[in-house]
């Protein structure tokens, strides 16, 4: 709903996926949103809770028999947190959670991507959140059917590294350290 | 009616507070103590908004009017008591309003930043001054705050214990009608021993 008024670096990230495309790069591919799900769980007061960001974007170029110059770039509006609770939300929009982050974008680049096995990938590559980059080494399924792929993965990450919520629960005493990504991503090309 | 539901409600108030400070350090209640929390502040501030209203009913409208032959020392102890009651009414909230907005937590000594919600619609602005402070000053302000509102707490438990002592020595002892003008339906065991004189007020 808001994604045209954030400011995805588009043309940016056009350029980089392109950079050192000599030959025919590979094919691009767009990503379904509505039919796509970028999902968050962790617990809070013992409680799971689980939420969902409302607004991303993709940017994929992919061929599996050209890797080497694959690249995926995911861009993240954390101000589009959702969990349904209204306390959680507005939390979370708060300071020390994503609130203080100037841009209030989560980033992830890849830097390289192999197979692993029957339509199973890793992609190393570095997420950016509030200014934090970490390196991040993700499994993933994939499988194409001619020009419709669908992709699926679990990242867990510890909100320490992002400085989530580190001034009032350092301890974790309310909220898990660990909070699991999960992504369900339905693209064609 | 409304001193009735208030009446309630702050009773409640306080053995929630109680409950809750107590659970919260309990891993097996701790959810349920969190909730309890959020269900505290909601009801507390909705006290506080009340207490106004009700003041300004008391401020504009004469109170029911005292028994025949009550004593000096009567009416102003019960001036006493139900003058420390508004004090109360407003300023426990009130004192719970300034804890939170220091954004510390006295538990953990510690930060803690938590938005209050009133009953999940929409946010209640902390106290502006109190939350733009030094964490030295919002420590030390927590601390103040939380103290106060305990020690009010106690405060109205003895003050509930006289009132509702006297209110039961005008209707059994007394035989008047003092608590059969505070609930409808009710008439006193001897009747009509209400002052008709304009004068005699029950002295709040």
């Amino acid at each position: 709903m808001i994604r045209s008024a954030i400011k995805f670096s588009g043309a940016t990230t056009a350029m980089v996926l392109m950079n050192g495309a000599a030959h025919s790069a590979p094919p691009k591919w767009v990503i379904d949103a509505a039919q796509s799900s970028i999902a968050f769980s962790g617990t809070h007061a013992g409680k799971p809770f689980t939420g969902k960001f409302r607004s991303w974007r993709g940017d994929v170029l992919f061929d599996p028999k050209d890797l080497e110059h694959s690249a995926i770039i995911i861009q993240i509006d954390t101000s589009s947190a959702a969990t349904g609770d209204a306390l959680q939300e507005k939390t979370l929009a708060g300071e020390e959670w994503f609130g203080s982050d100037r841009v209030k974008l989560a980033r992830f680049s890849s830097r390289s991507i192999r197979t692993s096995g029957s339509d199973r990938y890793i992609v190393e590559g570095v997420l950016q959140i509030k200014g934090r980059s970490v390196p991040i080494s993700l499994p993933f399924n994939l499988s194409i059917n001619a020009k419709t792929a669908n992709a699926s993965g679990k990242l867990t990450l510890d909100r320490a590294a992002f400085d989530l919520g580190m001034k009032s629960d350092p301890k974790a005493n309310w909220v898990s350290r660990n909070i699991v990504v999960t992504f369900a991503l339905k693209a064609s090309r | 009616m409304l001193h009735w539901i208030m009446a309630l409600l702050i009773l409640a108030m306080i053995a929630l507070g109680f409950w809750m400070s107590a659970a919260i350090d309990d891993p097996k209640r701790q959810q349920l103590a969190f909730e309890t929390f959020q269900l505290h502040k909601s009801v507390g501030l909705s006290l506080l908004i009340l207490s106004f209203v009700r003041l300004g009913w008391r401020l504009s409208h004469s109170p029911p009017r005292s028994p025949v032959g009550i004593k000096p020392w009567e009416r102003a102890s019960a001036k006493l008591v139900h003058g420390l009651f508004y004090g109360l009414m407003i300023a426990l909230p009130l004192s719970g309003w300034i804890y939170v907005s220091t954004g510390w937590s006295l538990r953990i000594n510690g930060p803690f930043e938590i938005p209050t919600l009133w009953f999940g619609f929409f946010e209640w602005p902390k106290l502006p001054v109190v939350a733009s402070l030094s964490d030295a000053w919002r420590a030390s302000i927590a601390g103040q705050a939380m103290s106060a509102h305990v020690a009010m707490v106690w405060l109205t438990l003895m003050l509930f214990a006289l009132h509702v002592g006297a209110a039961l020595k005008h209707h059994f002892i007394l035989r008047d009608a003092t608590l059969a003008a505070m609930i409808p339906g009710l008439s006193a065991p001897l009747s009509s021993r209400v002052s008709t004189s304009a004068t005699e007020e029950l002295s709040e």
